[in-house]
């Protein structure tokens, strides 16, 4: 051993970046006191990074990322003066390392989205924030309306859906009023391959709260499409589970797959503070698109086999 | 002046934790004669009980009153944040702050409300979806934080900060141990390092230049 101090690492973060050329990656980085020659290897479809002469300052354990690709990094002591740091992927993806000397110094693992990106390639995805103009949508206890929340909800997703290489058509994209039909007539014309309507729940009880996501029988897809952004949105926002049911009146779009996501409760008390903030607009946004990933991955995969 | 800023990541600091012990089991390998500890307020007042459930507020008819005065995007807006505001400063303060906040308008003054009511009540945040598990929570200030930044100063033997830092460049110093330059240090945390919601940095080691 040599007689050098020890590093600590003492910070783990993640980022989805833009590169050169408009690219897309993961960043991951990881921070510690002194400098240190991380070695790294590719393990279980995922990165393993092992550093000699490191100790975690921070809790060992699990980082939970999802991002997409990074579903979480994992920082273990595997030995005295041995510290591992594990990247656990969702999907297959090429990785750089490089280390920045400095206080701290810093490790940083980029991957690359390409696989996410070949799912969204060609595709095209209808947002329709809800209501809009003199229609407000349901309204909080103190003043928000529905109509001005989920608006700020659906551009950050169409943003999400574009650096992805999606193509995207927002029903709406300023406080106007949009009629049911034309709604339809929009994502029927676009020949979507999905249909999301962006809504917030509302009830009489102002105790009542979380999140949900309906589906149209429109097509079996629906469903499929229901189930994996409620997953991936009750992760993000870790609001309760209100489930996922069938939506009575629906645009009417057979053979496109049309859900609607209810975000939060907005007549809760609470749910309307967190509208307040835009943290809940962008997870609100990284949720729903997770699982619209999952649901065009698992598409992908059908036409894997059935090839 | 600083040539480095340390982000501090700890395990999910809640009212089971003494501040003092926690800044001191996560800084105690590392810092350096001429650091600064800073400590992100939300977090004091955390391990102080201080974050509180809206659901588990009674609110009184008074509160129920008086929230619709305030500013609607403002942190009392609700009930539930002006019961807990009128139980930190007391129901005369509160009535004294809106009638000054009133006469103020008329003037075309701001921020009259909390001269009189007190400037501790502009540290309560109501519900902001950041810091879970407290993502749901009201949280007040925290308490003494002059006390707590000299037991900090004893047991590691640096000098140490309680800030509030938010994205909008709002640097505010609750308390700080003797020796060090406010302007300064306002300055050097504008840009937050905080890091915002999830980075469960509650704590930034500043290394300065000796």
């Amino acid at each position: 051993m040599s007689s050098r101090k020890l590093s600590r690492i003492t910070n783990i973060w993640s980022k989805v970046v833009k590169g050169e050329g408009g690219k897309i990656f993961s960043r991951i980085v990881i921070e510690a006191t002194e400098t240190f020659e991380p070695v790294i290897r590719n393990r279980n479809g995922g990165v393993l990074l092992k550093a000699d002469g490191v100790v975690p300052n921070m809790p060992e354990g699990s980082i939970e990322v999802n991002d997409g690709l990074v579903r979480e990094v994992l920082l273990n002591q595997a030995g005295p003066g041995l510290t591992e740091v594990s990247v656990h992927l969702h999907h297959p993806a090429e990785w750089r390392m490089e280390v920045a000397e400095g206080i701290p110094f810093r490790t940083i693992i980029t991957l690359d989205r390409s696989f996410i990106s070949e799912l969204f390639q060609g595709r095209i995805i209808v947002i329709d924030p809800g209501h809009g103009g003199e229609d407000t949508g349901a309204r909080g206890p103190v003043n928000l309306v529905e109509k001005n929340v989920v608006l700020p909800i659906s551009l950050n997703l169409k943003e999400l859906f574009e650096q992805a290489g999606a193509q995207v058509i927002l029903t709406r994209s300023k406080d106007e009023k949009v009629s049911f039909k034309s709604r339809a007539t929009v994502a029927r014309d676009a020949g979507a391959d999905l249909f999301i309507s962006v809504h917030t729940y509302s009830n009489s009880d102002s105790k009542v709260g979380g999140t949900a996501v309906l589906y149209a029988n429109s097509c079996r897809e629906s469903l499929e499409a229901a189930v994996l952004v409620k997953e991936e949105l009750v992760k993000k926002l870790k609001l309760a589970d209100r489930g996922f049911k069938e939506r009575k009146k629906h645009y009417l779009l057979q053979g496109v797959p049309d859900i609607e996501v209810e975000v939060v409760t907005i007549t809760n008390w609470v749910e309307e503070g967190l509208l307040r903030s835009p943290t809940i607009h962008k997870k609100a946004a990284e949720g729903i698109f997770n699982g619209v990933k999952n649901y065009f991955a698992a598409a992908a995969q059908r036409h894997e086999v059935l090839l | 002046m600083i040539i480095g800023r340390i982000a501090i990541r700890t395990h999910i600091v809640t009212v089971q934790d003494d501040i003092v012990e926690v800044v001191h089991k996560y800084t105690g390998q590392i810092v350096e004669p001429g650091d600064v500890i800073t400590v992100a307020e939300s977090v004091v007042a955390i391990t102080q009980g201080r974050a509180i459930l809206p659901e588990t507020v009674r609110t009184g008819l008074l509160a129920r009153f008086l929230c619709r005065f305030p500013g609607k995007d403002g942190s009392l807006a609700t009930p539930q944040a002006m019961q807990l505001a009128i139980e930190e400063t007391g129901t005369l303060r509160i009535l004294l702050g809106l009638t000054a906040a009133g006469l103020g308008r008329m003037l075309g003054r701001r921020g009259d409300f909390y001269r009189v009511a007190g400037r501790h009540l502009t540290l309560i945040d109501d519900v902001a979806g950041t810091m879970w598990p407290f993502h749901r929570h009201i949280i007040l200030g925290p308490k003494e934080p002059q006390k707590i930044v000299e037991k900090i100063k004893a047991v590691t033997g640096a000098e140490a900060v309680i800030v509030d830092v938010n994205d909008t460049r709002n640097v505010d110093i609750l308390a700080a141990s003797k020796d060090l330059d406010r302007k300064a240090l306002i300055k050097d945390l504008e840009d937050n390092p905080f890091g915002n919601d999830d980075q469960q940095t509650p704590i930034v080691i500043l290394r300065m230049d000796k």
